[in-house]
């Protein structure tokens, strides 16, 4: 049984990703700003706390916490911010496997395992390129074994 | 020779009548109209055809097309198969073995009884969410053929059958009548009407309704009356459905297969493939907790999906009966006793939440009569209305501290899991290899106290999940690792 991490660049290209739109809105309103009959920092300040909290608080406890276990016979998919989610999937449980790769995710680390049983979904996210081809050539043996049988 | 093949032609076609669903529902606003010029120049052919000729010339392409689609839409039967040529012109061929087929749904409704026609549905595990595999309107003859040739292998097995009292499905259809489902049916029949006739008979309807209500309102408030006659009207609607639809119930047991015979207007057959069930479903409302009967459903893909119908197995019966029976009808099938179960500490964890919403109707009345005091009347009702269902609710949720658990049968390689979701309880009972995913969350709060949510999802063409809420943690670990359903720290 191996265990994978995901990848912390994606924690960083996630928070530039949300910071973008902020900062683009700060511009746009700074320049209406004679526009609004009132300060702009009641509207930019509701966004930057928001932006703080899921940068600084929830998204490395998300990252921190996340971590999955894949062998032949079970998958674990541990994770959770406020609450803490432990999935257990027999392998025997898995009919197919979708890989997800964004571009550039070979830096991003924007990839993505998407588990499908008859019945439920699971999703491994945030993993490295070799990771992920790695979980999926475990699982897809174990799927091609069964069918041997 | 040449007879021959006219008759192998037929008997591999729908039948005709399955034209006229081809046909598209706008086309009788064409045709009416068209029959009624033809009598107002009295069947003068020629002075019709020549003001007509857009709208005959419109209708015989719609006719020819229906045709067409008639004759391009096939099935064959094979050996171990059933081959079904469907879609537009029959492009689409699909073959189902019968080694792979769930669950074989066979219904006829009383237009289709006319003229010997009924719907027949094929379902496997093929992960067909919206659909039946194969759907065919065929001859009530040919039905039969097929469904005889499904079950052939289980004809001359013994047999166990189960019947179902005329009182009790009374009693059920009681019991599992809502006005919800009521409301679903009443607006898919305004809907469906609506498309077939002009919109000056829907509001002729309406202002007929409208002077009727206006006439009762010096006695009732008139949105009361409304509302009170949606309510129970929805509810006769959805009782009178149920009755229908579960009227005349039987269970056969015949080998690997279950029969299952239900319905007064429309006559249905299910033919169910033992293996293939995924899980039994105790259900029970808090009424028939206390006096001890139950209802019991069996999951299966295709059972119930044509209709959206309860998938019965045994519509309603006492607790220890419907044991017995379930014995004879399943044999194997575990009476696992709950080995992790929810503590009388845990009561208050159940009924927390639902209690606190027993305050917002008195608290929100209190505050609207204050602000709009000329509605005191009305909201004070509406108020009671929504008091009573939520002090139900928190009664619910207080008998379920005693039943939710989970027990694992080793032996029958089964699960057995007590929940209560919203106003029902369930009882399931799923063989393991039939889970597709377990997952256990837990918030930090509750890591205090050691309990968890187990969350559990088995084999289904929807997402299906049952969530057993405030389990111990360790416990539920320890039962679930120790049967290889989960993984040990």
């Amino acid at each position: 049984m191996r265990t994978y991490k995901p990848q912390k660049r994606a924690m960083l290209v996630i928070a530039f990703v949300m910071a973008l739109p902020v900062l683009g809105f700060n511009i746009i309103v700074q320049l209406l700003q004679r526009f609004i009959p009132f300060s702009v920092y009641y509207i930019m300040i509701p966004l930057y706390a928001i932006l703080f909290i899921i940068v600084m608080i929830v998204l490395p406890v998300y990252f921190k916490k996340a971590f999955f276990t894949v062998s032949s016979k079970e998958i674990t998919i541990h994770n959770g911010f406020i609450s803490t989610q432990s999935t257990f999937i027999p392998a025997s449980s898995v009919k197919s496997v979708t890989l997800v790769v964004l571009p550039l995710s070979k830096y991003t680390g924007m990839n993505f395992v998407v588990l499908n049983t008859f019945g439920a979904r699971a999703v491994m996210l945030f993993l490295s390129k070799s990771d992920m081809n790695e979980i999926s050539a475990v699982i897809n043996n174990s799927i091609r074994n069964r069918a041997s049988l | 020779m040449k007879r021959k093949r006219i008759k192998r032609f037929f008997q591999r076609r729908q039948h005709p009548v399955i034209m006229i669903t081809y046909i598209a529902k706008y086309l009788w606003l064409l045709v009416i109209p068209l029959t009624k010029y033809l009598i107002a120049v009295r069947f003068d052919l020629k002075s019709w055809i020549e003001t007509n000729w857009v709208d005959i010339l419109t209708v015989s392409v719609i006719v020819a097309y229906a045709f067409v689609r008639w004759i391009c839409v096939y099935f064959e039967m094979e050996d171990d198969a059933v081959v079904a040529h469907t879609g537009f012109f029959g492009i689409t061929q699909t073959k189902v073995y019968f080694s792979e087929i769930s669950s074989v749904t066979f219904s006829q409704g009383y237009l289709f009884r006319a003229v010997h026609a009924c719907s027949l549905y094929i379902d496997t595990d093929a992960r067909s969410i919206q659909q039946a595999d194969i759907y065919l309107q065929l001859h009530k003859k040919q039905a039969v053929q097929i469904i005889d040739k499904i079950t052939d292998n289980s004809q001359c097995q013994p047999k166990y059958v189960y019947h179902s009292k005329r009182w009790e499905m009374m009693i059920f259809s009681l019991l599992f009548s809502s006005t919800l489902s009521g409301m679903i049916i009443l607006v898919s029949l305004i809907y469906e009407s609506n498309k077939i006739v002009d919109r000056a008979l829907e509001q002729r309807f309406i202002e007929h309704f409208n002077s009727q209500i206006e006439k009762a309102y010096d006695f009732v408030p008139k949105y009361f009356l409304i509302a009170g006659l949606l309510i129970a009207g929805s509810w006769l609607l959805s009782f009178i459905t149920n009755l229908m639809r579960h009227w005349n119930f039987s269970c056969t047991r015949c080998g690997d297969k279950f029969i299952i015979n239900s319905g007064k207007g429309t006559k249905r057959q299910h033919v169910l493939i033992r293996e293939r069930i995924i899980y039994i479903d105790y259900q029970q409302s808090m009424l028939m907790k206390l006096f001890k009967i139950c209802s019991v459903s069996a999951k299966c893909t295709g059972y119930g999906k044509a209709s959206k119908e309860f998938s019965a197995l045994i519509p309603i019966t006492t607790v220890s009966q419907a044991t017995e029976s379930l014995k004879l009808l399943i044999p194997g099938i575990p009476d696992t006793e709950n080995s992790v179960k929810t503590r009388k500490s845990d009561i208050r964890r159940f009924v927390t939440i639902p209690a606190l919403c027993c305050f917002i109707p008195p608290v929100a009345w209190y505050i609207l009569k204050s602000i709009l005091p000329m509605w005191s009347k009305e909201i004070r009702m509406i108020a009671i209305l929504v008091y009573i269902p939520l002090v139900w609710l928190t009664m619910v949720k207080f008998g379920s501290a005693f039943s939710t658990g989970i027990g694992v049968s080793k032996k029958e390689d089964c699960i057995s899991f007590s929940y209560c979701k919203l106003y029902k309880f369930h009882k399931v009972v799923v063989r393991t290899s039939k889970i597709s995913m377990i997952r256990i969350k837990q918030y930090p709060w509750q890591k205090r106290t050691g309990i968890c949510s187990v969350i559990i999802y088995t084999n289904s063409e929807k997402h299906s999940r049952h969530i057993i809420k405030y389990i111990n943690y360790n416990d539920a670990v320890r039962l679930l690792s120790d049967n290889g359903l989960y993984f040990r720290r």
